[in-house]
């Protein structure tokens, strides 16, 4: 009926792409490795608290600051609570900096490769992006004169599965003028983290997800720590009711029980570093994993496209991102154990 | 240390932000009340009766599955709208809340060189919206406390991309019926799009709903917003969603996260879709609450704006302070000032007991004065 009027959309809109998220796919007998879930569900206390949740306070409005969690999350790390801001998933954080700390026209930071959100999240707004290529070994030299308003250090990187240098990372955040956004989305699964960086530093925030190591990806959970004026700054511009009632309830009977989350952690590491060895026994180079995931590069012979869609034929799911920089490994998710049998039984001989 | 609002954006500071309605442990830490029990919040227009049963059955099933990722597609409830309401499922989006579709809306066509056009007592996140965007809001004078459309599509300049129109509309309780909805259409210029708000509408017997989708099947610069938080009882989980054609849903797809509705939400809103004969119940307790509490107001010789949503304006006198006394008789509503409207409150209908309780407070608050007014 009417033709279609580009014009009247902002300019910075018409030519956005979503994020292309990992399959979904229903097929059944998939083993879905592909999305760096936890194959373990979440502390018993966890499931209680749902159940308590969605019969009284369904109807209510949630809490729009998120009280009782964000003074659970501040207890656990040792700050005050307005030092802690609660997320709709860590990627609401993400997204959030790219509005409180850039202007129009302002410079959005991050390395490539990392997460693939970063770009995408910038070109929602009007901004540029200046990614800093790591280098073969995944590390990072930061060119000369390097500014931007916000960049996101990815510690541990993904899909590379790596840490920075700590030091190397402090001495980024006292150096570099702008905010600095430290992705935490997989610490739990590392030896050392950055949190500290949150409190040190004005220009520092430290993000974390629920979704990985504490079984909670789908309630949609995450939260930032840092300076108060720039969590004050995040609070003025979120969504009335960011976090909905169910997950704040969950969110806090998980962070309460440390103990059930690290023992899954625990066993997530110890069946990552088997399957690690045993891809190296097959040939690949596996990378010192920090996460809940394994970055590889298949043997010689073996490109990791033929492997990804070889592994698909044979109902297991990983993630392969093409590209320059990414497309001769694979990710694989670390699921149970017999799922990363199943995984090892169904790779190309 | 504190050179810090340097580096936040510098309009940020500015922005005003959303005052909900009070949450009833707020509301007993004021009052020094250790037991929130006994509390009545008829605040923010939820629903008395919950969740229905199937809604509530569908999340406990759920809660085995919360440590995978939802569908970011939301495959399962856009093909059950489209069913559901006639329209195609490309032209379904679901928002965490119509919250996040308002704000998203503006994320799409809004910035400092455009405008939007409301009706001055309109629901307030559409003007606290257009300040994150740093975009001038027109103000519409309403006629009896309805929306004047005329006036509305008069209002409307070369630089405005959206007119809001809540229907029915928040905190009025008022609404605009089908035939001026058509009459409004017909006037709105190309480069305008309609947001119809219809956070309220199934409240209403479908035959008095206009038939706005109509709109969405002809093409037209048109997004209606729906939401599971009144009707549906399900506030709690945030989940709205927006009715367009195709192009719009599209725009809206790209400025999105990839994961923004949580798999405990798809669960219940699925099944409390599915559940017409609780919207009817609910339907049937709001209708019933509204006859019961306006003909105890007449009693009482208020003047309050006839509503066909679940609350109700009254007039008071001293807004703010009537509010402060009901709520030390332990009654949440709400003050509208910042809606322009300082003598009045705005009050939830809720179960047959929460508003005889409401009525007692509201009648010692005002034969006694207590509030100074
Ligand atoms: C580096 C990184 N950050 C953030 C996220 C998103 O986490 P959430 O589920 O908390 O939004 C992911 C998820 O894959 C990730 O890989
Ligand atoms: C007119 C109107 N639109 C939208 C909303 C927000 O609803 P949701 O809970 O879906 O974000 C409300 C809630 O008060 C409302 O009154």
């Amino acid at each position: 009926m009417s033709t279609p009027r580009d014009d009247l959309i902002c300019r910075h809109v018409r030519s956005l792409h979503g994020y292309v998220p990992g399959e979904q796919p229903r097929i059944p007998g998939l083993i879905k490795l592909n999305t760096n879930e936890n194959p373990y569900p979440p502390s018993p206390a966890v499931l209680r608290a749902i159940a308590g949740t969605v019969e009284a306070q369904a109807r209510l409005y949630p809490d729009p600051v998120s009280l009782a969690l964000r003074t659970r999350i501040a207890a656990l790390h040792g700050v005050s609570v307005d030092q802690v801001f609660a997320a709709n998933g860590s990627d609401e954080v993400l997204a959030l900096c790219t509005r409180a700390f850039v202007e129009d026209q302002g410079v959005i930071g991050c390395f490539d490769p990392s997460y693939s959100l970063y770009p995408i999240l910038a070109g929602i707004r009007p901004a540029r992006v200046e990614t800093v290529p790591l280098t073969a070994d995944y590390g990072w030299n930061m060119p000369e004169g390097y500014r931007a308003a916000l960049f996101y250090l990815t510690n541990p990187n993904a899909p590379t599965s790596l840490q920075f240098p700590k030091e190397k990372i402090r001495a980024f955040c006292a150096a570099f003028p702008g905010v600095v956004l430290i992705d935490e989305a997989y610490a739990d699964f590392a030896p050392w983290n950055c949190m500290d960086l949150a409190s040190a530093f004005p220009n520092v925030l430290v993000s974390r997800s629920l979704s990985k190591s504490y079984s909670l990806a789908g309630l949609r959970a995450g939260y930032v720590v840092g300076a108060k004026p720039l969590i004050d700054a995040l609070f003025t511009i979120k969504d009335s009711y960011n976090v909905n009632a169910v997950t704040q309830a969950a969110a806090l009977a998980a962070i309460d029980d440390q103990a059930h989350m690290k023992a899954n952690c625990a066993r997530i590491i110890a069946t990552r570093e088997r399957i690690a060895t045993a891809l190296r026994q097959r040939g690949y180079t596996v990378y010192a994993s920090a996460t809940n995931f394994l970055w590889a590069r298949p043997p010689a012979g073996h490109a990791a496209d033929a492997v990804f869609r070889h592994l698909r034929e044979h109902k297991v799911l990983i993630r392969y991102f093409p590209g320059e920089k990414t497309g001769d490994c694979i990710r694989v998710t670390i699921g149970t154990d017999e799922q990363m049998d199943a995984f090892l039984a169904a790779l190309p001989a | 240390m504190n050179q810090l609002n340097q580096i936040a954006k510098t309009w940020v500071g500015g922005l005003g932000m959303y005052q909900p309605g009070k949450p009833i442990e707020e509301v007993a830490r004021e009052l020094g009340l250790g037991d929130p029990a006994g509390i009545i919040k008829l605040a923010s227009n939820e629903n008395a009766l919950g969740p229905s049963p199937h809604a509530i059955e569908a999340m406990r099933a759920a809660a085995g599955a919360m440590h995978i990722y939802p569908d970011g597609d939301n495959f399962q409830l856009r093909q059950a709208l489209a069913a559901k309401l006639h329209v195609g499922a490309n032209q379904v989006f679901v928002g965490h809340g119509s919250n996040e579709i308002i704000q998203l809306l503006g994320h799409v066509f809004l910035d400092e060189t455009t405008n939007i056009v409301v009706s001055e007592h309109a629901f307030i996140v559409y003007q606290l919206v257009a300040a994150l965007y740093r975009t001038p809001v027109i103000h519409v004078p309403m006629r009896d406390f309805r929306h004047d459309l005329s006036a509305m599509a008069k209002a409307i300049t070369p630089q405005t991309r959206l007119v809001f129109i809540a229907n029915p509309n928040n905190p009025t309780g008022t609404m605009v019926d089908g035939r001026e909805l058509d009459a409004f259409m017909k006037d709105v210029p190309a480069h305008t799009a309609v947001v119809l708000d219809e956070a309220y509408i199934e409240l209403l017997p479908p035959e008095r709903q206009p038939d706005t989708l109509r709109y969405v099947r002809e093409n037209r610069n048109v997004f209606v917003l729906r939401t599971f938080s009144k009707t549906y009882g399900l506030a709690g989980l945030r989940i709205g969603y927006a009715l367009a054609p195709a192009e719009g849903v599209n725009l809206l797809h790209r400025v999105r996260q990839p994961f923004n509705i949580n798999a405990m939400a798809q669960a219940a809103a699925l099944a409390a879709l599915a559940d017409d004969e609780f919207v009817e119940q609910t339907r049937t307790i709001i209708a019933d609450g509204l006859r019961e509490v306006c003909a105890a107001l007449d009693v009482m010789g208020l003047t309050y704006v006839p509503s066909v949503a679940n609350f109700i304006l009254v007039k008071v006198g001293n807004g703010r302070k009537v509010f402060e006394a009901l709520q030390r008789r332990k009654v949440i509503a709400r003050p509208v000032d910042v809606y322009q409207l300082p003598e009045y409150i705005r009050i939830t209908i809720g179960t047959p007991e929460e508003n005889r309780a409401m009525l007692a407070a509201l009648r010692a608050v005002m034969a006694g004065r207590e509030c100074g007014v």
